[in-house]
């Protein structure tokens, strides 16, 4: 029973999502299998047979499967230390460890190609840098892999930390009652029962690992190591518009498998009953005296994956050029006077960042709110299938929604003639589309854990809809809300995939000149840029954790 | 899947409180959002007062039905005062200052929450809730309140409490009311007339009295009161008026429905009926199989010797003395109804 204000707001809903998410798929579909404008599988056969694109699948493949397997152990073993012991100090630990996810992934590989390489100016000053003129170590098949796997860990981390909090508590004490230790009961009961969260968290970090720009892109691309996302990069940035058809057929390959990946993920979740709400339960495993120990080696662990590498760029953006070792006497903070002050691309990327970010925040937590509405409380039917649809570019790579973008908007739009491409404005559709599903994640949930029964209570007291979503739905949405405005902020804010392809002169994103000035040799400057941006993403995440308290179990990823 | 509800035909008058009673899963929730609204009928039609407001076509929406409902959970906004809760039907209508402060403190007496217009949901007792929720109600001058169970989740101390003010409430206001619940002894003590529900069927709509000692099938002969059905043979009418009834190895002058055929037929037995006899002139040999102290008295249960296998008998003895398990008991049987045949 829907009323005709309410129908308004439903189609208008499943347009913006259709323009959004399908419109561009279906073209790149088209551009893909019928370039030209008639069915031709011929050159999509041929290029799927190129020698180029059969490495780089190989490329791909292996580092996605090795990404996703160290994710794996990392996150699972992050995962005991937090939900299954009482070691001390685990909101901090818990954040530490996050970090990784809600920076960057170039500025992860700018970081931790600074840590460890033979420039190091860290190093040096530890003594431990490799002799000048030896390859980097990270510049390699094994250091993609290592960063890849470190930033997808704590997507497994959350997966199987939910799961252990969602086994009932009898079904481990019972298990403890019949005489076994913690060691024997996570063998045999614990980690049985989360194991299809943990398929389906390293499903998740696959489908990441493959669809990752920044980290092969910085630590590829020099060592001639290619994967589909930066071959795709480097085709299109060398050759141009010309030939997208042949990068629209390795956007569809790219997406095929990262949608192998999403059905996995699928099948595995659903493997498992989501209904109950996952509760922090008193801990498994009293660790007893030993156990500052494990303390310590939490710490140290998460201190070399997280803090290490920031450490590492903040070092070397205060020296005064590349490769000069840092000292007490030479450290200077030229690079932030040169980046904030004389470098124009600088200024306009945080301007550019600042305002795409915001408005892609606002403007999808605005849409969020009566999506979730209709999702969750009306159940309207064909409502879960747009739902899914708005989950594409977001599961996706990047990139491939960057190419999809640029071949619906390449000419001019039909009836208003407004050129989009080469502007700001498609970086920000690409948002939109791209993070919607991050927004609605936390709204939804956010509705099942409201009684229904208050928007009833409205509708009994004569409120029609816009009038119930104004005065009960919104204020008591309002934390969910912000808090994936927050995370659609903080993710966009800094990112690389989607804008590496569609920025012009005069759009630049933060993550786009941090790239820039790094693949033009100047590294100090380019940690300089990497820093603020940081420090920016901290700062919206200690701010989003003041909100904590009043968003629901699980809103914000890094909030323990 | 079987409908939800089947077959469904009442009338509720002005100012009845009429108790939907049925066990889980019998449709009475379902009833109560179909009148207010937030279902629609597949078939069939309801009328308020004069109005048309629903049927298979078209329904009107729940906010233009000043049907009132107070949910099990209350639904009481939480980031909104007592004040503004009970006052929100009014704010929705645009209602003006002055009347609105008047009318919101003429609601807010009536329920005995004057003082507490501050306060915050969570800040009040069950009680209390239970009132904001009615006077929300009040508030909107709601041609009917349906209640949906509300007392469900209270203790048993408040329950009591409760039901005495939801009858105060009835009594002051006249307000026409439409109790859900699946507690019989509740609906027994609230209500003018009982509507049972079973399996999405109406069985019976009567006075509580009338569905107490005059059930229509045997379901509600068992739901309420925690009567027992056995099987029988009417002989014919009594001098007294009541039909002859053979049943357990005796004979017996029950009640009936006027013009009972002779033949088989069910019989509704409860505690009061059945009395220990002198050894000896009893009509009923009964074995005891097990009995409970509640405090004054012993319930017994027990098996009738003749009489089909399974078949149990409840009734209430004094505390001296009890039988025990095992032993045997005379019975006579001096009261009882007749089901009505289907």
């Amino acid at each position: 029973m829907i009323g005709a204000g309410e129908r308004v707001v439903l189609a208008g809903l499943a347009l913006v999502i259709v323009l959004l998410a399908a419109v561009p798929f279906a073209r790149l579909v088209q551009a893909g299998l019928s370039p030209g404008g008639r069915a031709d599988l011929a050159p999509f056969r041929r290029i799927l047979t190129a020698p180029p694109t059969w490495r780089a699948t190989a490329h791909t493949l292996e580092t996605g499967v090795g990404g996703a397997a160290l994710a794996a152990l990392l996150g699972t073993a992050v995962a005991v230390l937090v939900a299954l012991t009482d070691i001390r100090t685990k909101g901090a630990l818990v954040f530490a460890f996050m970090l990784p996810l809600m920076i960057a992934p170039q500025v992860t590989a700018l970081a931790w190609s600074q840590a460890l390489g033979p420039q190091s100016p860290l190093l040096r000053l530890l003594g431990l840098a490799p002799p000048p003129g030896a390859p980097h170590p990270l510049y390699s098949a094994g250091g993609i892999v290592l960063l890849l796997g470190l930033q997808q860990a704590p997507l497994v981390f959350l997966a199987v930390r939910a799961a252990f909090r969602g086994i009932p508590r009898e079904l481990i004490e019972a298990a403890r009652a019949a005489g076994a230790r913690p060691p024997r009961v996570l063998a045999t009961v614990v980690l049985p029962l989360a194991s299809p969260a943990l398929l389906a968290g390293t499903s998740l970090a696959f489908v990441g690992a493959i669809g990752n720009f920044g980290i092969p892109a910085l630590l590829g691309i020099p060592g001639r190591y290619a994967v589909l996302t930066t071959l795709i990069y480097q085709r299109l940035a060398g050759l141009g518009p010309a030939v997208l058809a042949e990068v629209a057929a390795l956007s569809l390959l790219l997406a095929g498998m990262a949608l192998a990946g999403v059905a996995l993920q699928s099948w595995s979740a659903g493997r498992r009953d989501v209904r109950v709400i996952p509760q922090p339960a008193p801990p498994l495993w009293h660790l007893g005296r030993k156990r500052w120990r494990l303390e310590l080696a939490a710490w140290l662990l998460v201190g070399v994956l997280a803090l290490l590498p920031l450490v590492a760029l903040l070092t070397a953006s205060l020296v005064p050029a590349p490769g000069v070792t840092l000292t007490r006497a030479n450290a200077t903070l030229d690079a932030y006077a040169f980046v904030l002050r004389e470098h124009p691309p600088t200024r306009r990327a945080f301007r550019n960042s600042a305002a795409l970010a915001g408005s892609a925040a606002v403007l999808l937590a605005g849409l969020a709110m009566p999506l979730g509405y209709f999702l969750v409380w009306r159940r309207t039917p064909g409502l879960r299938a747009l739902a899914t649809l708005a989950e594409l570019p977001y599961a996706l790579p990047g990139i491939v929604l960057a190419i999809a973008m640029i071949l619906v908007l390449l000419r001019p739009l039909p009836l208003v003639h407004w050129h989009l491409y080469n502007t700001p404005w498609i970086i920000l559709l690409a948002y939109l589309a791209r993070f919607l599903a991050l927004a609605l994640r936390p709204v939804v949930s956010g509705y099942q854990q409201l009684d229904p029964a208050l928007e009833e209570a409205a509708r009994m007291a004569g409120a029609g809809f816009g009038y119930r979503l104004r005065t009960v739905v919104v204020p008591l949405l309002a934390p969910v809300a912000v808090a994936g405005a927050l995370l659609v902020f903080l993710t966009a804010f800094s990112e690389l995939t989607v804008s590496a392809l569609l920025w012009s002169a005069g759009a630049e994103t933060v993550g786009v000149v941090v790239f820039s000035l790094e693949q033009g040799g100047d590294s100090v400057a380019a940690a300089a840029v990497a820093v603020l941006s940081v420090a920016a993403t901290i700062a919206a995440m200690l701010a989003g954790s003041a909100l904590a308290r009043r968003v629901p179990a699980g809103g914000l990823p890094w909030h323990a | 899947m079987p409908p939800a509800l089947d077959g469904i035909d009442l009338a509720i008058e002005d100012g009845e409180l009429v108790a939907v009673l049925g066990p889980s899963g019998s449709g009475k929730t379902t009833l109560l959002r179909l009148i207010a609204g937030f279902e629609a009928p597949d078939a069939g039609t309801i009328t308020l007062g004069t109005q048309l407001v629903a049927d298979a076509r078209r329904q009107m929406p729940p906010e233009h039905r000043r049907v009132g409902v107070v949910f099990q959970s209350f639904a009481l906004w939480p980031h909104m005062t007592v004040k503004r809760n009970v006052g929100y039907p009014l704010e929705v209508r645009g209602v003006g200052r002055a009347e609105y402060e008047r009318r919101v403190a003429a609601v807010l007496e009536t329920v005995g929450l004057t003082g507490l217009e501050g306060r915050r949901p969570a800040e009040l007792s069950g009680g209390q809730r239970q009132r904001v929720a009615l006077a929300r109600c009040l508030a909107m001058e709601a041609t009917v309140v349906c209640l949906d169970e509300p007392l469900a989740s209270l203790d048993v101390h408040l329950r009591a409490t409760l039901q005495d003010e939801l009858l105060a409430f009835h009594r002051s206001t006249g307000a026409t009311m439409l109790y859900v619940t699946h507690d019989q002894a509740e609906a027994m003590a609230l209500a003018d007339r009982v509507a049972m529900l079973e399996g999405g069927r109406l069985l019976q709509v009567a006075s509580p009295a009338e569905l107490y000692s005059e059930p229509a099938t045997p379901v509600v002969a068992r739901f309420v009161g925690r009567g027992t059905v056995v099987p029988g043979r009417v002989l014919g009418r009594a001098e007294d008026g009541r039909y002859r009834v053979a049943l357990l190895g005796t004979t017996a002058h029950l009640r009936g429905r006027p013009g009972h055929p002779a033949g088989p037929a069910f019989v509704c037995l409860r505690s009061e009926d059945v009395r220990p006899a002198a050894p000896g002139s009893g009509a009923v040999a009964a074995i005891v199989q097990r009995r409970a102290y509640q405090g004054g008295q012993w319930a017994l249960e027990v098996a009738p010797v003749e009489g089909p296998p399974g078949t149990r008998l409840l009734l209430a003895v004094a505390s001296e003395a009890p039988p025990a398990p095992g032993q045997t008991l005379e019975l006579s049987i001096h009261d009882g109804w007749v089901l009505p045949t289907p």
